[in-house]
């Protein structure tokens, strides 16, 4: 089974699309933590969208969204962050998603443990549970060619 | 403050500003207030339920499968086949 560069838990410079232009990867490169590898594709990867913008700091966290707080982001060596489970993305991987690829770490910034990723998974689920839709978009379709720009 | 915009953006803007008897700069203005209003209405209402965008081609005509690693648990390679299910439309 064809291991991929992007191990699951890899916090990894990715161009996450946006959802205007859903065909194409998003202008600049974010970091966006790797969730499931796909083994029956080309070793597309499932990423999860992170950013480093504070939330609200009184408001509450709504479901499929966990806040890293300075505490936990300093001991995985990053700044506070939010990890946003209800925009997510397969993506194939290549250096036109993931622009670090062909450098000597594939872009990958850490790994985190286990115990993190045990909280992405829970925040995972719970965006799904709450889910009335899933609003698709599909960088993967064939109908998504390079350069075209979908229909608003 | 100066802002670049895609000529094109830039045309459809104007557009429809006039057909709005807006000024470009009033119709820029309400579309960001309009972000800004929906992001904290998210962020108030928890209650509910909040699309989650899926960037991946639907309907998927074939199984998605984890590829586990090898200090993967079984309950983890599970989850993780359940959200590829469920995301993909292959769950049951």
């Amino acid at each position: 089974m064809t291991q991929s560069l992007l191990p699951v838990g890899a916090f990894v410079w990715c161009r996450l699309p946006m959802s205007e232009n859903p065909c194409n990867p998003g202008p600049k490169d974010h970091l966006h933590l790797v969730y499931v590898e796909d083994s029956t594709d080309d070793g597309s990867v499932l990423t999860i969208y992170t950013t480093s913008a504070i939330w609200e700091p009184k408001a509450r966290t709504p479901i499929g969204v966990l806040v890293v707080t300075s505490e936990l982001a300093s001991a995985m060596g990053q700044k506070p962050f939010v990890l946003d489970a209800t925009r997510i993305a397969l993506l194939p991987v290549t250096s036109e998603w993931f622009p670090g690829l062909a450098e000597p770490g594939h872009g990958i910034v850490l790994i985190a443990d286990e115990s993190f990723q045990k909280k992405v998974t829970s925040t995972a689920h719970a965006a799904l549970s709450r889910a009335s839709n899933l609003e698709y978009f599909a960088p993967k379709a064939p109908s998504c060619q390079p350069g075209l720009t979908p229909p608003g | 403050m100066t802002i670049r915009l895609d000529q094109e953006v830039l045309n459809q803007a104007r557009f429809y500003a006039e057909s709005e008897n807006r000024t470009l700069t009033n119709y820029i203005e309400t579309l960001i207030k309009m972000d800004i209003n929906a992001k904290q209405a998210r962020v108030r209402d928890l209650s509910r339920d909040t699309p989650v965008k899926v960037f991946i081609a639907e309907p998927m005509t074939r199984r998605l499968i984890t590829n586990p690693r090898a200090n993967n648990t079984h309950e983890e390679v599970t989850s993780r086949q359940e959200y590829l299910d469920m995301i993909s439309g292959w769950a049951k």
